[in-house]
């Protein structure tokens, strides 16, 4: 086990309490900015339910206290609901979903279940750029049905939007829809340099002061009762330095922006809190950044930003972050290096 | 208000997870699905309710706290945390049947 002053955090934590657990590669939508290239169809080597429920179990007992359930499309599973009602006996469990299978007895069943809090995804404001983003006609319509389900049954919902060029003209009217179909929070998702996103990048992403620009704009006219969060560095706390991740294989990855670029350890067969201390991780993890603002971790608990997107733009795992304005330093965001993954 | 024979236990189904290295711990509440952070001072006493009654619960806390409160400061820190601990659904409070 790591201890103060050595390196692996910062903060530093003895083991982490809070998890994403990235069920399946399974969904039936076909997103063009997918970072994990889910298929209809699952993927042979993906965990099976007694595996998921004997993990959960083990990160329960090593201190999990808080874990967000995330796919593809979680609740494309046939076992998703048993697997969700092993987590939330043991701890706080949130949802990210598509929704568009959601009706009024899957949300009656997911409120009964106990998930915290259920995060949607929208893709545009309106039909011709989310159904477009997803590749399904009517997918809009199916996803806000599922969110008004939700909220019948008293679910908090938040609705996400991953940022880039086909919707960013369409965040205030998003933000006022998200307000309208009953969410109380209004997460803004910078565009991650993984699975489909990645080879469809220059199409998809905008530099940074555009999305500064469409950023400063949504916070000037938020509707009212909406949370705005976003993920732009220093405001993406939530990260490397206290995260874990285990993608649909049972890999520990530490963060669900790293699956393509990590990992800490195959969980079928090495105990969790050993990969913790892989030594990667706890690189990672110190926050041991070039350029990172003196007050950045008094202020932010994090240094330096996101670690996927600096290795993807400069290959180094101590680069800085290019979506923080301090810095970027002139990299142009719209331009991803080819770089093997 | 609380009565000195009532007695207060962990709610069931709550799991707390300590973060000492941060000086604080969490709570998790199934029945009510949220999750709490507690000071140190609601933590430990969150620690303390294993059954006791609000008299014990008194005593325990001003003798855990007596280098930096004394009596009547420990009482009203006790009974305002416990408050909150009851109202988030952390700590159960059950009314002694006894005369």
């Amino acid at each position: 086990m790591s201890t103060p002053g050595e390196v692996g955090g910062t903060p530093w934590m003895a083991r982490p309490m809070k998890l994403t657990l990235c069920l399946t590669a399974r969904c039936p939508l076909d997103c063009r900015a997918c970072y994990a290239d889910c298929g209809a169809r699952p993927a042979a080597d993906e965990l099976d339910t007694a595996t998921w429920l004997r993990l959960i179990d083990e990160l329960a007992a090593n201190g999990v206290i808080n874990m967000f359930v995330e796919g593809g499309e979680p609740l494309a599973r046939d076992d998703a609901e048993a697997i969700l009602a092993h987590a939330t006996a043991r701890m706080f469990t949130t949802l990210r979903t598509h929704a568009v299978t959601i009706d009024d007895a899957t949300a009656a069943r997911l409120a009964g279940l106990g998930i915290g809090r259920v995060y949607v995804d929208l893709m545009g404001a309106t039909a011709a750029t989310h159904d477009a983003m997803v590749g399904v006609p009517g997918s809009l319509d199916a996803a806000l049905a599922g969110i008004a389900a939700l909220r019948r049954h008293g679910v908090p919902v938040s609705v996400l939007v991953i940022l880039c060029r086909p919707n960013v003209a369409e965040l205030p009217a998003l933000a006022r829809l998200a307000a309208a179909a009953g969410a109380d929070e209004f997460g803004v998702l910078r565009l991650y340099p993984l699975g489909r996103a990645r080879r469809a990048w220059s199409a998809l992403a905008l530099a940074l002061d555009e999305q500064m620009a469409a950023l400063a704009e949504l916070a000037a006219d938020l509707p009212a009762g909406l949370r705005l969060m976003q993920s732009w560095h220093p405001n993406d706390a939530n990260c490397c330095w206290q995260n874990a991740a285990i993608d649909p294989y049972g890999h520990a990855i530490g963060c669900p922006y790293l699956r393509d670029y990590v990992d800490y350890g195959d969980l079928r067969t090495t105990p969790w809190l050993e990969t913790w201390n892989h030594p990667l991780y706890r690189r990672l993890r110190a926050g041991a950044v070039d350029g990172h603002c003196r007050d950045c971790a008094s202020s932010q608990l994090t240094r330096g930003g996101c670690r996927s997107t600096a290795y993807a733009f400069h290959g180094r795992w101590d680069a800085p972050d290019p979506f923080c304005v301090t810095m970027n330093k002139g990299t142009d965001l719209r331009v991803l290096p080819d770089r093997p993954v | 208000m609380f009565c000195p024979t009532d007695r207060f236990e962990r709610a069931a189904g709550v799991v707390l997870r300590p973060m000492p290295e941060w000086g604080r711990a969490y709570a998790y509440t199934p029945r009510r699905p949220a999750l709490t952070e507690l000071n140190t001072t609601t933590w430990l006493i969150a620690t303390l309710c294993d059954g006791a009654t609000l008299a014990e619960l008194e005593e325990e806390f001003a003798d855990a706290v007596r280098r930096v409160a004394g009596d009547n400061a420990a009482r009203d820190t006790l009974h305002r945390g416990l408050a909150m601990l009851v109202e988030a659904g952390i700590i159960a409070r059950t009314e002694d049947a006894a005369p």
